[in-house]
């Protein structure tokens, strides 16, 4: 049996001040005002309830705002606040419904077929409003068979509202006459009329309507009477995941960034989570003062919801490589990413968290250098003592070691009895007394003293054409040590190249 | 056929419950109580292992001090790690790591994260690191041959202690390899590698061949059993 439509309508409403406050939750209980632009000609399109108490109204200049409330918190609505408000609504309702058509303030989804997990329209109204508030949204949830009800009664009451099928005329009828978005003629004509609300424009009959009001009038008389068979028209959902934040005055210190990057980070993460998608790889654009910007990628080793790891990633590539100027503006942007899914062996050892492990190696750079930590590998080459260095990543458990954490350690063949050598980077020169192929006597800054054996010399050449060319000689010194020496034959140098230990 | 055919007898139910009950002691008196406990990490030397109880203990801090030999040990404990599928750590302050000898000592370089440090103080923050992340059987500092300003190891006294709780917690094995004691009191095991002694052979036209090398590694102090074991090497060039 095919689930019966029922619409669902998230609606934010003040959106300019919800998306300055989820940009900026410290501010929530503030007398804050959120204007179109900077300056204090500016009008002012939302304020918080302690600004209204104060006296603030909507279309006041902040001029007129700061006359009548002292402590004033002015923020501008950025493009990309609202934007990422927008988005992090989509990503709730993604987490219901794969069916949503984004407006600009508000979202539709189709919740028809979700009876199996929610009986109750209730607890899928709490459940719409619990996810938006994890993405820092406040909104109202109205749920009715068709898309124009559920939305004028989202944009018009607060919290949840359920209207039951074929009592959508009843439920829209206590709702004011500005819902429809009427034409100021058609306000004016309305009231003239000594009409107020919905329900008693819903009483009027329809076809005299489009004598008085033209085209419009029925389509108005429908919309009131909750009559509306409009399909959903769904809205391919964004491909990135971007979070930004500008700023009043450029910062040009590390630790203010990374508390700035931490809340960036925050929301990025919480929507994903509402997609129940993962952070993998991310990339940091910061807009310079006064101009120019630097795009920076950061690679997380398994995508993860954690904030940690991926904060601490981001602050160690900025601190290797500070930005060239004072940010006035962050984004972060991210694809999600499936979490990574494990499966734990009861047998073989368990390796570092990848994500810890992708912090730690960060870490072990910025400590060491970029290219002296990572997995050793042995290069194309005859020259011993040679070493190649990789990124380290942690190889997937070897097949058959499957019980080597229990197994009897000495029933597993010892290692050969080997002599490793002990290289020394770079190789000191040396001073060498030879006769003949008979090394006699060396000098080093560290060693020094007669040869009491020598062994060699055995010619290694290497490259394209023999671009090295060296003989090599093992050497035991008057203490016992031993030692490998080299003659380049082309420089006609001498130096100390490897100690047996 | 006796065996089989005392199996097939039926048994009253009051014996069989109490030969459950028997096995049930039985398996609980031998089962570990937390989790598997790895076993330690065996060098491959049959001395020093049994003086060590099977290998390099677990959660320790175990160094290696003296002439000739560390970095043959510091190989042989690596690739006993490895083979198990673990994870390992060298952090090198000489820079002395040879690959292909380790290779050649059964050391796998994929399971072996290498940290080349500037000096012995940032070797004991990588120290504190890796510890911290967790997951490496075993992490071996390699300070031998270090010399100059890079050799200089501040606020021991500070560090040992928690690094000795760390590797503790994280059930790592930390194998510190140096010229001389570093770590004071806080080594569970001190192992002590004797002056090596050249063994040469004679090669054609009247030359000689380094053959290999002697070296005599022993226990000098041990919280594990008595000191005094040692094993005579002869590791082959």
């Amino acid at each position: 049996m095919t689930p019966r439509s029922r619409i669902a309508c998230l609606a934010i409403p003040a959106l300019p001040l919800q998306a300055v406050l989820r940009a900026e939750p410290q501010l929530l209980g503030s007398a804050l005002v959120v204007t179109a632009g900077s300056g204090e000609r500016s009008p002012i399109l939302a304020a918080a309830l302690a600004a209204r108490k104060g006296g603030v109204r909507a279309g006041q200049t902040v001029a007129q705002a700061r006359a009548v409330c002292a402590d004033l918190i002015v923020r501008t609505a950025t493009p990309a606040l609202l934007t990422a408000a927008g988005d992090a609504l989509y990503d709730v309702a993604s987490a219901f419904s794969p069916c949503i058509e984004r407006r600009e303030e508000h979202v539709l989804l189709e919740v028809g077929d979700l009876g199996q997990l929610f009986p109750a329209e209730e607890a899928l109204g709490a459940a719409l409003v619990g996810h938006a508030e994890k993405v820092g949204l406040r909104v109202n949830v109205a749920l009715a068979d068709n898309q124009a009800t559920a939305h004028l009664l989202a944009r018009c009451r607060l919290g949840i509202t359920l209207v039951p099928p074929g009592e959508e005329r009843a439920a829209l009828a206590p709702l004011p006459l500005a819902a429809l978005g009427l034409l100021p003629a058609q306000a004016a004509l309305l009231a003239r009329w000594g009409l107020h609300t919905i329900g008693e424009f819903a009483a009027l009959p329809r076809k005299q309507l489009a004598a008085r009001l033209g085209a419009q009038g029925p389509a108005l008389h429908r919309l009131a009477c909750g009559e509306d068979q409009t399909p959903l028209s769904p809205t391919p959902p964004p491909l990135v995941i971007s979070e930004s934040v500008e700023l009043d005055d450029a910062v040009d210190n590390l630790e203010p960034l990374a508390f700035l990057l931490r809340g960036l980070l925050d929301r990025a993460v919480s929507r994903l989570g509402a997609l129940c998608q993962a952070c993998g790889d991310f990339t940091l654009h910061l807009e310079l003062e006064p101009r120019g910007s630097e795009e920076r990628r950061v690679a997380v080793a398994a995508p993860t919801r954690e904030v940690a790891p991926l904060l601490e990633l981001a602050r160690l590539m900025l601190a290797a490589r500070p930005p060239a100027a004072a940010v006035r503006s962050l984004t972060v942007r991210t694809l999600p990413s499936r979490p990574r899914a494990v499966q734990m062996s009861l047998f073989t050892p368990a390796g570092p968290l990848p994500e810890r492990l992708a912090v730690t190696l960060a870490r072990l750079q910025a400590l060491c250098g970029d290219d002296r930590v990572g997995t050793p590998v042995v290069p194309d080459t005859h020259l011993p003592g040679q070493a190649g260095v990789v990124p380290f990543v942690e190889p997937p458990p070897v097949p058959g070691r499957a019980a080597s954490l229990t197994a009897d350690p000495d029933a597993a063949e010892p290692p050969p009895h080997l002599l490793a050598t002990h290289v020394l980077r770079p190789p000191p020169a040396a001073t060498v007394k030879a006769r003949g192929p008979l090394v006699e006597f060396v000098h080093t800054e560290a060693v020094a003293g007669p040869v009491r054996r020598c062994g060699g010399p055995y010619r290694l050449r290497d490259g394209g054409g023999a671009r090295t060319l060296r003989d090599y000689y093992d050497v035991e010194l008057h203490d016992g040590g031993l030692y490998r020496l080299f003659h380049d034959l082309r420089a006609d140098r001498w130096y100390l190249d490897a100690r047996y230990d | 056929m006796s065996g089989q055919a005392a199996v097939a007898q039926p048994r009253s139910s009051a014996s069989t419950a109490a030969v459950i009950a028997n096995l049930r002691q039985v398996i609980a008196a031998q089962a570990p109580r937390t989790g598997v406990v790895k076993p330690p990490i065996a060098l491959g030397l049959g001395s020093l292992d049994a003086a060590l109880h099977g290998g390099l203990p677990r959660g320790k801090l175990v160094e290696v001090v003296g002439q000739s030999g560390k970095m043959s040990l510091t190989l042989r404990a690596l690739a006993g790690a490895t083979r198990r599928g673990e994870l390992v750590a060298l952090i090198d302050a000489a820079d002395a790591l040879d690959p292909k000898a380790a290779q050649q000592l059964g050391v796998d370089l994929a399971r072996t994260l290498w940290v080349r440090v500037k000096s012995g103080k940032d070797g004991l923050k990588a120290l504190d690191l890796l510890l911290g992340a967790g997951g490496f059987g075993l992490v071996v500092i390699y300070l031998a041959g270090v010399t100059g300003p890079a050799a200089a190891l501040s606020r021991t006294d500070q560090v040992w202690p928690r690094l000795t709780q760390r590797a503790e917690k994280a059930g790592a094995t930390v194998l510190c390899i140096a010229d001389r004691p570093v770590t004071g009191s806080f080594a569970a095991v001190t192992l002590c590698c004797d002056e090596g002694q050249g063994i040469w052979e004679s090669a054609p036209g009247g030359r000689l061949r380094l053959h290999s090398q002697r070296t005599r590694i022993e226990v000098q102090r041990s919280r594990l059993g008595p000191p005094g074991d040692a094993e005579l090497l002869t590791l082959r060039k």
